[in-house]
């Protein structure tokens, strides 16, 4: 708030000149995100040639026919560009689902797993690694997605039956969130060895191994839809940054498109959820950080979160592949490791400005 | 906004595809290498293609591998037992200094990770044969899925002693039948069938089945109850009854105390383990510092001055007998925990 009272009163440029310099920063970004997923792709533990990595990608986006080994070929095109561009959609579409979250409940500590989300995908993991429910047909994700949305279910309910507004869904969330911990815990302590358990919690942390290109068109569809249906209610989160009542007497169908935007970003947590674990630190502090370098508009503060969580996780995952290898550090560890520092920086670097 | 937004797939391939033009653009590229043409020979007994059976899925192997990666201690030493040094280009996933007998082979073989390896980190050791003791890293969270391995052309091999059908216990299944010897001769039988090298791994199976055959042949401890502790002093992981342990205890004649859980390393309380008034303690001797009472020395010092397990017979009169972790897991350091055990027999069996 503060923010944007001070910038109300400086110079004022015209709305043509805001909106074309909002749009050349957000090419930038795009184009910077671009760049850093190619820059990903050439970087790793293993020794292949940029020479080696620009003919994948031509071979794959041009149709070029260039030989190269099958190896070189697996390396670049079906384990680093897999990665990263996931890493890049995690990022976009966490930040994305904390901006929305900490506008809808007015609360600067909302992250996308403050309604239940994660621990509801760790149950449903850890029911089908450790219990193996289901006999092997469902894996962890469809395990951690039906848990994700369950959770988020009954988070809602009891939102709706205990009190109405922000703060009573915020408290059913972290009953949500320790309820389905303690199921977890339980179900790890009553039937699971260490190595049963050791796989499920790892990827629990948040963890890009393996990912594929069916999980990309995954991650990037989900988080474009997101995106879309944000910036479409841009001004209605706008208007919830002053309350239910403020909002309703601008114009918005509070209740409902409160429910309809808590749903698409417990939709689009539990996809990512689902997909790469609870990856942490992304989705409640990169919209403060865009906060702070575009002010409280969620015209603008939206599109900069998406793609600061894009670079932020492409490099932040870049980084701790090729720094801890021969073993990789798990991303949720690196989310923080590199982002605190990096955020507290900002904030210093603010302040003394102000 | 949302212009821009829809132009942003088309955007980024071009951007990608200009960058690297303009960073590589005139280097041209590079000639793919051809497969060595020095081929290490094996004996000539087993006839490609070959299929086997392994872990409820059957594997097929075109020619003979010539650059295997052992993602295992066991299986690196197998491995190693065998021969096979000179076709090994990588190892990984260490828990104890290798066996001083084939440390001069491994030498050899690069170490590519003390733990798991990433999947890159494997690619880029160019494998064509991948082997594994546990299932794990072929699960989700491990190195890669045996499919995927598949993709690039890389076969792969997982222990039988890990395997029941086609569930791996270390993946997160669990035995219902108990582990046999069988189990720890077939993994040997079936690499050296592989890597055509059968000569050698009968001999080494021989060898082993000597040994075992002796140490077992003088020692029957006479159904003397047993506690094998792994590791860890607030819930001791302990010998269930379908694993290593049990076997280790069917072998000597002792008599497992917690032969009926069906984990391999179920963990227990202290409680359990007094009233069960076990008359021998087998004592994991772990070369790691992970959990208090890995080493030997620190759980001798936890059952000699633990309120609770100060006064069982079997502490007080200094009934232990000290194994490596490898000697305890299903390995061909088996062997050399039945020699182990053999040997406390023969000197201190008969005293309780």
């Amino acid at each position: 708030m503060s923010t944007a009272l001070r910038r109300g009163v400086g110079w004022r440029p015209s709305p043509l000149a805001r909106s074309l310099v909002v749009t050349g920063a957000v090419l930038v970004g795009v184009v910077a995100v671009a760049l850093s997923v190619g820059a990903a792709a050439t970087l790793g533990p293993a020794d292949v040639s940029l020479v080696n990595v620009r003919d994948v990608l031509l071979n794959h986006l041009g149709s070029a026919q260039i030989p190269v080994t099958v190896t070189d070929d697996a390396i670049v095109w079906q384990e680093r560009l897999p990665r990263a561009l996931v890493a890049a959609a995690s990022g976009a579409g966490l930040g994305l689902c904390g901006v929305v979250l900490q506008a809808l409940l007015r609360n600067p500590l909302a992250d996308p797993f403050v309604l239940g989300v994660s621990s509801g995908a760790s149950t449903g993991a850890v029911l089908i690694g450790v219990l193996g429910v289901g006999g092997g047909a469902l894996g962890l994700s469809s395990g951690a997605f039906v848990g994700a949305l369950l959770a988020f279910g009954l988070v809602l309910l009891l939102a709706r039956y205990t009190s109405n507004g922000s703060q009573g869904i915020v408290l059913a969330g972290v009953a949500g969130t320790h309820l389905f911990s303690a199921v977890t815990s339980f179900v790890v302590f009553a039937f699971a060895d260490a190595d049963a358990t050791r796989g499920v919690m790892f990827w629990l942390l948040g963890s890009l191994e393996g990912m594929r290109w069916p999980q990309v068109w995954l991650a990037v569809g989900t988080v474009t839809v997101g995106a879309v249906v944000t910036l479409v209610a841009a001004r209605s989160l706008d208007a919830f940054a002053f309350g239910d009542d403020v909002a309703a007497s601008l114009g918005v169908h509070v209740q409902r498109t409160r429910v309809l935007l808590l749903v698409a970003t417990a939709l689009l947590t539990a996809v990512l959820v689902s997909i790469a674990g609870a990856i942490g630190f992304v989705g409640l502090v990169l919209p403060h950080a865009a906060r702070l370098l575009v002010g409280e508009r969620h015209r603008r503060v939206v599109p900069v979160t998406i793609l600061l969580g894009a670079l932020f996780m492409t490099w932040v995952d870049t980084v701790s592949r090729v720094a801890f290898q021969p073993t990789a550090l798990p991303v949720g560890v690196g989310t923080a490791l590199v982002g605190v520092p990096a955020f507290v920086a900002l904030l210093v670097h603010r302040r003394s400005r102000s | 906004m949302l212009r821009s937004r829809a132009a942003r797939p088309p955007l980024v391939a071009g951007v990608v595809a200009l960058a690297l033009l303009a960073l590589t653009g005139c280097g041209a590229s590079e000639a793919v290498p051809q497969a060595t043409g020095t081929a290490t020979a094996g004996e000539g007994t087993t006839s490609y293609p070959l299929t086997i059976e392994d872990c409820g899925r059957r594997v097929t192997v075109e020619s003979a591998p010539q650059r295997i990666v052992s993602l295992d201690q066991n299986s690196t030493e197998i491995l190693l037992s065998l021969g096979l040094a000179d076709r090994m280009v990588g190892t990984a996933s260490w828990t104890d200094p290798v066996l001083p007998s084939l440390a001069a082979a491994n030498e050899r073989v690069p170490r590519l990770s003390d733990n798991a390896p990433t999947y890159e980190v494997l690619l880029d050791a160019r494998p064509d044969f991948v082997t594994a003791s546990f299932g794990r890293h072929y699960g989700q969270g491990g190195v890669a899925s045996r499919e995927r391995l598949a993709e690039t052309g890389i076969g792969s091999y997982l222990s039988p002693t890990d395997c029941e059908g086609d569930v791996s216990i270390n993946g997160g299944g669990k035995r219902t039948q108990a582990l046999t010897t069988a189990q720890l001769y077939r993994e040997i039988h079936d690499l050296a069938e592989v890597f055509d090298v059968q000569r050698r791994g009968d001999a080494l199976v021989a060898e082993l089945r000597a040994r075992a055959e002796a140490a077992t042949a003088r020692t029957d401890l006479d159904g003397q109850r047993a506690f094998f502790w792994f590791a860890d002093t607030k819930t001791p992981y302990v010998a269930g009854g379908l694993g290593s342990g049990q076997l280790l205890a069917d072998e000597t004649g002792l008599d497992n105390v917690f032969r009926s859980s069906r984990d391999d390393w179920p963990a227990v309380g202290w409680e359990q383990v007094v009233a069960a008034d076990p008359q021998v303690i087998v004592l994991g001797d772990l070369q790691r510092d992970r959990f208090p009472g890995d080493r030997l020395d620190d759980k001798i010092a936890f059952l000699e001055h633990d309120p609770l397990t100060k006064d069982l017979d079997a502490v007080r009169n200094h009934r232990f007998v000290a194994l490596h972790g490898a000697e305890l897991n299903p390995s061909i350091r088996f062997v050399d925990g039945l020699e182990k055990i053999a040997r406390w027999s023969a000197e201190h069996g008969d005293d309780r």
